[in-house]
């Protein structure tokens, strides 16, 4: 009902006098822009009671074990330890996020497709299907090359294959060597595909040591 | 289901199971139910690490799996919970009060688990009682005290079953399915089969445990019977307490009892949810509280000075009397958002605020005369409340014609839904920043803090091994005065949080009180929240939109 008389009546609103403004007087400052994050408080707020009484200080240190307790258990899931690119000294000393090791629960009790053993099968079923994607893509885009060099490594991939399909066993090992012979395989692919060895840079034209030389005789120690 | 409940809930989760679970309840939350492959593909974490976090909160009651499509189940995040896990100090502490020590530790032991066996909850519980005792009492303990420990226990267990605190989990029908529907019968709720434990195998377990082997290897012949805390019984408890606390501080202590004696009677025949409990006799209460003199006077001074929560019904042995405790939470909100409108705002706009709410609808030159404060005051103060959504307006027109002539008259009035929805908001900001508060404050110092805790460890190995007083006095100089200031700054936050998150949850479960047709929502006691909880609202930053 207000809406359709606003609309219709072109509202001029409130009328000052309703506003209880009387005429002449000035009116209180406009606000331009939005509010503030921080806007001031009119009535300064009384502290927190310094004392503590029993309960409370009994309350906070509940809480404080509680979470401290929570986050050394095993249900503070952390994300995967990632392994750095270049293995380095330092990692000997700092203490990476640790694998708290699998959730010990009744799993009989949740969805089957939480279960770690099933996320672990659907896992690799994954991976066996990229490396055979990533194969047949190696095989369609370098034919030309030493073709029975490339066939026999990928007979003995191949074989590798079908025999993890039959096994049902840690087949962790043998995804790390199919991963490393599919690297290999690119390896060779690069070199070969050159043909030449225009791409690696044999001959070192000596440039270089003349321009150190002469700056390090000219200066004689570097500020 | 707000941006603030949703930023707190993230917060919460973060703090309490790290960080790919908030991911996934943040997703949830704000998406609502989804299968396990859309959270997958939605949050972009591998999805071993994705279903942990799902168990994780299964576990924990915070999620519900129901089935989506035939054999893929679905997950729902129960947001409320993630808001009960701050409250679990007050869940111990009440069963602290109620059973003691040993109670205490069981609750403990259940709230860390989420979901536990009989068994396990024994087992923990009597070796950090044991431990604890130890630490504390030294040798003068005999072994033989002590062998009953499980017992007791146990028989805590029970207790705490029998009267609602804890619950059994529903399980699954049948098992195998991809998909598993969990159901429970009712009876089944709050019993316990005597079966379930094995004393002999519990104790073998106990010593083992105590022995340093951590995973012995004895199996309870209770592995599919789990038990969770009940978490409307605690609230039923909270409302109640608060309910007697105003008596108490508004007539009498004496009177705080009669109330207490007449909710217990009413509870043996109605449900604690409903708004008005079944009516309860003179005679029965007497016979409650044993002969109190003046029962009948307090009763007279009840049914004026409750606020409309205890009513005369009927003369039937020598008077019935009805609880209505939609009445009571009423007025206990009433209570609070006056108080709340005068810390933030003044006594004038509480005077005004309290006026508008008594009369249903008033006009502008009404409000300033009634309330004799002047007439540009009482504008100020009016759009100051309407501006915060404390007031609304509403707009009479007499006739549509848009002639000057026309007068509009403007009501103001207050809806108290809108208005304790705000302040809820409010409470979960607060709530929110304290806590961001409390985690910058431990971060800066936090070397501080963990020099504290050293130099603590130290002086109490030099304590132990009869130190004298001066090594104390010099390894306690380890820390210079100034330090020791900015690390008690560092502590206070954590009370702030805990004080803020007792209002918010105290708001919260008044929220919860409802049940009614027409939702009326109820708030806590007068003088100790404003206190605790409104300093703590004014004096964070930004709570303002």
């Amino acid at each position: 009902m207000g809406g359709r008389g606003r609309g219709r009546g072109k509202g001029k609103g409130m009328t000052l006098e309703q506003l209880g403004v009387q005429k002449g007087e000035g009116l209180p400052e406009r606000v331009l822009g939005p509010p503030e994050t921080y806007p001031p408080l009119e009535f300064r707020p009384v502290p927190p009671t310094q004392e503590k009484n029993l309960a409370e200080s009994y309350l906070l240190v509940v809480k404080k074990e509680f979470r401290e307790h929570m986050q050394n258990s095993q249900y503070y899931i952390q994300p995967a330890v990632k392994r750095p690119d270049i293995e380095r000294y330092s990692d000997r000393y700092q203490v990476l996020a640790g694998h708290r090791g699998q959730l010990s629960l009744n799993w009989s009790r949740f969805p089957k497709e939480l279960h770690p053993a099933t996320i672990a099968a659907a896992g690799k079923k994954r991976k066996r299907l990229k490396v055979k994607l990533a194969v047949k893509a190696k095989r369609a885009k370098s034919k030309d090359v030493n073709i029975s060099e490339r066939l026999e490594a990928l007979e003995k991939k191949e074989a590798q294959v079908t025999e993890e399909t039959e096994e049902d066993g840690d087949d962790e090992g043998e995804d790390k060597v199919e991963g490393e012979e599919v690297e290999e395989v690119e390896e060779v692919d690069e070199e070969l595909d050159e043909e030449t060895d225009y791409a690696n840079n044999y001959f070192d034209n000596g440039d270089s040591y003349l321009d150190e030389e002469d700056d390090a005789l000219e200066e004689g120690g570097v500020y | 289901m707000s941006l603030q409940l949703m930023k707190l809930t993230d917060k919460i989760l973060n703090e309490y199971y790290g960080n790919i679970v908030a991911q996934v309840g943040k997703m949830l939350f704000e998406r609502g139910s989804h299968p396990l492959r859309d959270i997958h593909r939605l949050t972009g974490l591998p999805r071993s690490k994705v279903a942990e976090a799902l168990a994780v909160l299964i576990q924990h009651n915070l999620v519900l799996v129901e089935e989506w499509r035939p054999n893929i189940p679905s997950y729902n995040l129960l947001y409320d919970r993630v808001f009960l896990i701050l409250r679990f100090p007050r869940y111990v502490f009440l069963v602290r009060e109620q059973f003691g020590e040993e109670g205490e530790m069981v609750v403990d032991v259940i709230l860390k688990e989420g979901q536990a066996t009989a068994s396990h909850i024994i087992v923990t519980s009597c070796v950090k009682l044991l431990e604890a005792s130890e630490n504390a009492g030294g040798s003068s303990i005999t072994s033989s005290s002590y062998e009953l420990k499980h017992v007791t226990l146990r028989n805590h267990l029970i207790k705490l079953i029998e009267n609602g605190f804890i619950q059994r989990c529903p399980s699954p029908q049948t098992l195998g399915k991809p998909c598993p529907s969990m159901s429970i019968k009712e009876d089944e709720l709050h019993s316990f089969p005597p079966e379930l434990l094995d004393l002999k195998a519990l104790q073998q377990e106990i010593q083992a445990r105590r022995a340093g082997n951590t995973n012995p290897d004895i199996s309870h012949p209770n592995t599919d019977v789990l038990w969770r805390i009940n978490y409307e019984r605690f609230h039923v408890e909270f409302r109640d307490s608060e309910i007697r606390n105003s008596i108490h501080r508004r007539v009498d202590p004496l009177a705080g009892e009669c109330l207490g004696a007449m909710l217990k009677l009413s509870y043996k025949t109605s449900d604690p949810w409903a708004p008005t409990l079944n009516p309860v006799s003179v005679a029965e209460i007497r016979d409650q509280l044993k002969d109190l003199k003046y029962l009948n006077q307090y009763l007279k001074i009840l049914e004026e000075q409750s606020g409309g929560c205890v009513q005369l019904v009927g003369d039937a042995g020598g008077g019935q009397y009805r609880l209505n405790l939609a009445n009571a939470v009423n007025t206990l909100t009433h209570a609070l958002i006056y108080n709340i409108i005068q810390d933030r705002y003044g006594s004038k706009a509480a005077r005004v605020f309290r006026l508008i709410h008594k009369n249903s609808m008033m006009e502008q030159e009404q409000i300033a005369e009634i309330s004799m404060i002047g007439k540009k005051d009482a504008y100020t103060l009016c759009s100051r409340l309407f501006r915060d959504n404390f007031l609304q307006l509403h707009e009479l027109r007499k006739t549509y014609a848009p002639s000057p002539a026309n007068k509009t008259i403007y009501l103001f009035h207050v809806d108290i839904n809108s208005v304790v929805r705000n302040i809820l908001e409010w409470c979960y900001k607060a709530l929110y920043n304290l806590i961001v508060q409390r985690e910058t404050r431990g971060s800066e110092n936090r070397r501080l803090l963990e020099k504290r805790t050293r130099v603590d460890s130290i002086v109490e190995n030099l304590r132990q091994s009869g130190g004298t007083d001066d090594q104390i006095k010099e390894v306690e100089e380890m820390l210079s005065p100034r330090k020791k200031w900015k690390e008690r700054r560092g502590n206070t936050s954590l009370p702030l949080v805990w004080r803020n998150g007792r209002k918010g949850e105290v708001d919260e479960q008044i929220k919860n009180d409802s049940g009614l047709k027409d939702e009326r929502y109820a708030c806590s006691a007068v003088s100790r929240l404003p206190e605790s909880g409104v300093k703590s609202i004014g004096d964070t930053h930004g709570v303002r939109y």
